[in-house]
């Protein structure tokens, strides 16, 4: 396999690139209006256009983007540019909700997913299962970019910087520009990783259309080398695709860092705008990533599942020598793969601390916490959770998991709070106690098949090509919808 | 607001009204009967399950026709769905403008 090793200057650029984040995340600091929730966990929701859409473009492309999708690619062959359309499904899902949850948020100041769940339904029960559902989403997802940080910066230094040192450098910065300015500084950070992203996506986009006979020449490879992965799912593959469009359609519209991003809008009109432009993203990020891993059976056929992982690394090596223009196109990108993966990972962490803070920590143990109280116990949960995530990083090396397995873990779990995120804002009638069970009964048959493959019982974790998430959100969407009250107790008087 | 389980069904009626009231304030996507039918008729067509594998597997550019087919009804979800956040979402702008309150049960 190619050694990458981009020299002296691409680690010059990472400085540069790691001091100029540390610079926004001071400028956030000085920036804040008032010690409160709403201003670092929401930035005062004062973002307009600009900052909103490149804020929420560099959280929802995440390491995973680059590298996961293009391994995904690589391993499941053409039928894979189902996830060009299912990242644009994401931002169609926003439309379901996001009108109603931004005026309610606005009206009612929310910081959190979970005030909306706790405000709609009443229910402690219910807002505890969603919260615990939501940080394991987002953990798995934190870990997720960790793993994925430490593989870029070894890859950039050409193995000079090993992952684990990789991992810590990364997430220290992250930490420290987090916890000065809060929702501000990684919005602010998220401005240069998103330009940095859409640049060098734009960039290596043209290279690979018009490098060493472009498509067609791939084409003709893929079709000597490996021509079941040009054919059109069919039968099994059908239901895979539309699961997929199920599944993460869906789950990462939950996202609860893109629902804070909502929360932080200066207004409707930014929003709506920044949401418009977001439905052409995938256009440039996930297409370059699902070609990425078609070029890659052209030029690398025959990798297994771990190796396939790396695909982008590979195929960008193999333009490094091309001139002296590619070399720094390609230094580019991989300074926008690693703030790709910052800008998901800053998001997630401080979304992290925000609901064990606001919908665990407050209610349940500190009723009478004050804000700066929260503040201080937020940052250090962030500080404590990156030490543990640092750890499974470090585990995740000996067992050498697949980055895929990891994503559809959390959106099984996360996709579970659709029924009361989107039906709760429609249906009157859905009560707390039938979304809980639907969330609980959905949740456990996900987790119950997923057992069932550990164990033996059962052959796949995709039943008929269904994945087990979708099992367990159909499950859910019926059970919420059964327990919605009667008619009769709608109409009856308040006790 | 009274708090625990039982609350959850039993809530205070004018705090009931005051959240649907709040989240019905403006236009919305959903408010139009084709929007979200559309979505999925584009997803039904952008779906490679009706082609003729003799025109489905032919090469354009480099790809088979059936991914050009994808291709192109995600870029039609796309516009749609820029569509729909332009055009049939609307806000009442007093409603924009107005002070904002905690959540019942707890402060900022």
């Amino acid at each position: 396999m190619p050694e990458v090793n981009l020299g002296t200057p691409a680690l010059v650029v990472m400085g540069v690139y790691l001091m100029v984040m540390l610079g926004l995340g001071w400028a956030g600091r000085m920036s804040r209006r008032e010690e409160s929730l709403k201003d670092f966990y929401l930035g005062g929701s004062s973002f307009g256009v600009v900052v909103l859409f490149l804020t929420l473009f560099a959280t929802q492309y995440s390491g995973n983007t680059l590298l996961g999708f293009a391994g995904r690619s690589y391993q499941q062959g053409l039928t894979y540019v189902v996830s060009v359309i299912f990242m644009i499904l994401v931002v169609t899902v926003y439309l379901a909700y996001a009108p109603r949850l931004f005026r309610l948020a606005r009206r009612f100041g929310y910081i959190t997913p979970a005030d909306y769940v706790f405000h709609r339904f009443g229910s402690h029960r219910l807002r505890v299962l969603a919260v615990l559902l939501l940080c394991w989403g987002l953990a798995n997802y934190v870990l997720e970019q960790l793993v994925a940080m430490g593989h870029g910066v070894e890859a950039i230094s050409g193995g000079r910087i090993g992952f684990m040192q990789g991992v810590l450098m990364l997430a220290v910065v992250m930490l420290i520009y987090e916890s000065l300015g809060g929702m501000r500084s990684v919005a602010w950070t998220d401005v240069v990783q998103g330009s940095l992203l859409l640049v060098g996506c734009a960039g290596i986009l043209y290279v690979l259309l018009s490098n060493e006979g472009g498509l067609p020449a791939v084409a003709e490879a893929v079709a000597s080398s490996a021509p079941e992965k040009l054919e059109p799912p069919e039968g099994r593959g059908l239901r895979v695709w539309i699961s997929n469009l199920v599944l993460l359609g869906f789950g990462v519209a939950i996202y609860p860092h893109a629902i804070q991003r909502i929360f932080a809008a200066r207004s409707a009109k930014t929003l709506r705008r920044s949401l418009a432009v977001m439905a052409f993203m995938p256009l440039a990020t996930t297409l370059l990533a699902f070609l990425i891993g078609y070029v890659g059976l052209s030029r690398f056929p025959g990798l297994d599942r771990v190796e396939s992982d790396k695909i982008t690394v590979y195929v960008l090596s193999g333009l490094v020598e091309g001139s002296v223009v590619a070399y720094w196109l390609v230094v580019f990108v991989f300074a926008a793969v690693v703030a790709a993966i910052m800008s998901t990972a800053d998001s997630a962490l401080l979304s992290l601390g925000s609901m064990l803070t606001k919908d665990i920590y407050r209610p349940y143990f500190k009723p009478n916490a004050t804000a700066h109280e929260l503040l201080i116990v937020g940052k250090t949960v962030s500080w404590l959770l990156m030490g543990l995530l640092i750890t499974m990083a470090w585990v995740s090396l000996e067992t050498e998991s697949s980055l895929w397995l990891l994503i559809r873990l959390k959106l099984e779990f996360m996709v579970q709070l659709a029924p009361a995120l989107i039906l709760g804002l429609y249906s009157r009638r859905l009560s707390a106690s039938g979304v809980f069970w639907g969330m609980l009964i959905g949740t456990g048959i996900t987790l119950a098949i997923w057992v069932g493959v550990a164990v033996g019982l059962m052959a796949d974790r995709s039943p008929l090509g269904i994945n087990a998430g979708v099992w367990g959100l159909a499950a859910n969407v019926v059970i919420s919808w059964l327990g919605r009250r009667s008619e009769e107790s709608e109409r009856a008087p308040a006790e | 607001m009274a708090r625990g389980e039982q609350a959850t069904e039993y809530r205070d009626r004018a705090l009931d009204e005051e959240f649907w009231e709040a989240a019905r304030t403006g236009r919305e996507p959903s408010d139009s009967r084709w929007f979200f039918p559309a979505v999925i008729a584009v997803l039904v067509v952008a779906t490679p399950w009706y082609l003729p594998e003799s025109i489905g597997t032919r090469q354009a550019g480099g790809l088979p026709l059936w991914v050009w087919q994808a291709l192109f009804g995600a870029l039609g979800v796309s516009a749609l769905t820029a569509y729909g956040a332009f055009r049939l979402w609307r806000e009442d702008e007093s409603s924009e403008a107005s002070p904002e309150a905690a959540p019942p049960d707890e402060g900022s």
